[in-house]
């Protein structure tokens, strides 16, 4: 296949990722011509040290060496590269942790006043019930699991909402990054939602079980 | 206290706001034996202390003096922790308003004293079925309350006396 004077496509590669699969790879030399470079030229050398724990000292005397030759380039190790990504990766999660702190508090809020609302329209119920012989702590545990199932409830739906998400991403970012729901995170995540619910239900919960019958039953 | 005496009122008074310029005696000096098989009436003018009466007899409310015995516990010295007892076990109201659950099915609805006891179920099912049986809602046993709004609001409260009355047996 001929696609440009004097070019030939040999093959076609793929590592099936995006960043590499973009690249074009040619000659030097027809490079060099079609760029106006130098003979001695280049714009990246790659060195690959076989020992890791020569990495550090063989990059400190390429840059002596580029430094005494007078070339104006950068020496950098990969390693470096990984660290700079990996503290960017912190950084992320930092924020995302961050994100999910707000997106707990705002959720336990929900259940709160979910749940308050349900007790105080519930009064009459919880005082008939206990008129009928009810303890309190019958009524405390019901809207306690009550709050739980909620606070399961919704950890389920965000987590069904996030691989949707995480679906997406992937998708737009083929090859480049893939993002995935470990069941360690999966898991934090139900405990988390639940315990929330529960936490955020004690409150209503003993406001429910504490109410006095006869002052209901006078109200009605 | 005779064995047959299965409510009995000694000097019972009842007195609201206390001290108080609106201060309001709603009981004064209650003494009462009712015998089991009885059928006792109360009958006085409206805010003469009916329902204070059977509020505090009924262990929903404290007298400001006096003693009760429910066949032969005094409940006037209970804790309210103990009182749930008496109330789901020796106790039956037919409550001024009816109040079903909106979320329960008829049959529940009169099991609700049950629901967190610790009793034989089955038993307790079968019986909660004849009793609506009694009042003419076998077949609306599995309905849910705003599925029978049409019916009289009479026989929602007879059903609901029963559902207090349910552990009594």
């Amino acid at each position: 296949m001929v696609c440009y004077p004097g070019v030939e496509v040999v093959g076609i590669f793929s590592l099936e990722t995006k960043t590499y699969d973009e690249f074009v790879y040619m000659p030097i030399k027809f490079v060099r011509t079609h760029n106006n470079m130098k003979l001695n030229e280049y714009s990246t050398i790659l060195i690959k040290v076989k020992n890791e724990n020569d990495l550090d000292r063989i990059a400190r005397e390429f840059k002596n060496l580029l430094v005494k030759h007078k070339i104006e380039a950068t020496v950098m190790k990969v390693r470096d590269a990984i660290k700079g990504f990996q503290e960017l990766v912190n950084t992320f999660d930092l924020f995302l942790l961050a994100v999910s702190l707000t997106a707990g508090i705002t959720d336990g809020m929900g259940i709160a006043i979910t749940m308050l609302i349900s007790v105080i329209e519930r009064l009459p119920e919880f005082g008939v019930f206990k008129a009928v012989g009810w303890r309190n702590k019958n009524i405390l545990q019901i809207m306690i699991i009550k709050s739980a199932i909620l606070g399961f409830s919704g950890a389920m739906l965000g987590t069904a909402i996030g691989l949707v998400g995480i679906q997406l991403f992937n998708e737009i970012l083929t090859g480049q990054m893939t993002a995935i729901i470990t069941w360690n995170t999966f898991l934090e995540m139900i405990v988390f939602g639940t315990a929330v619910g529960i936490v955020d239900g004690i409150y209503p919960a003993l406001k429910a079980s504490r109410v006095k019958p006869i002052e209901i039953l006078q109200g009605m | 206290m005779k064995n047959d005496v299965i409510i009995k009122t000694v000097g019972l008074y009842k007195t609201y706001n206390a001290g108080k310029r609106n201060e309001v005696h709603a009981l004064v000096n209650v003494n009462l034996e009712v015998r089991t098989g009885e059928i006792l009436s109360v009958m006085e003018t409206s805010g003469s202390g009916k329902t204070t009466f059977l509020n505090i007899i009924g262990a929903l409310d404290k007298p400001t003096k006096g003693r009760i015995w429910i066949e032969e516990k005094e409940i006037s010295l209970m804790p309210e922790s103990k009182l749930y007892w008496i109330r789901r076990n020796l106790i039956g109201f037919v409550f001024q308003r009816y109040y079903l659950v909106p979320t329960l099915n008829v049959l529940d609805n009169v099991l609700v004293p049950v629901l967190v006891a610790d009793v034989n179920w089955s038993s307790k099912r079968k019986k909660a079925l004849e009793l609506l049986e009694t009042v003419g809602l076998r077949d609306r046993a599995h309905h849910m309350p705003n599925e029978w709004r049409g019916m009289s609001e009479s026989c929602n409260s007879k059903s609901f006396s029963r559902q207090s009355c349910l552990s009594v047996s």
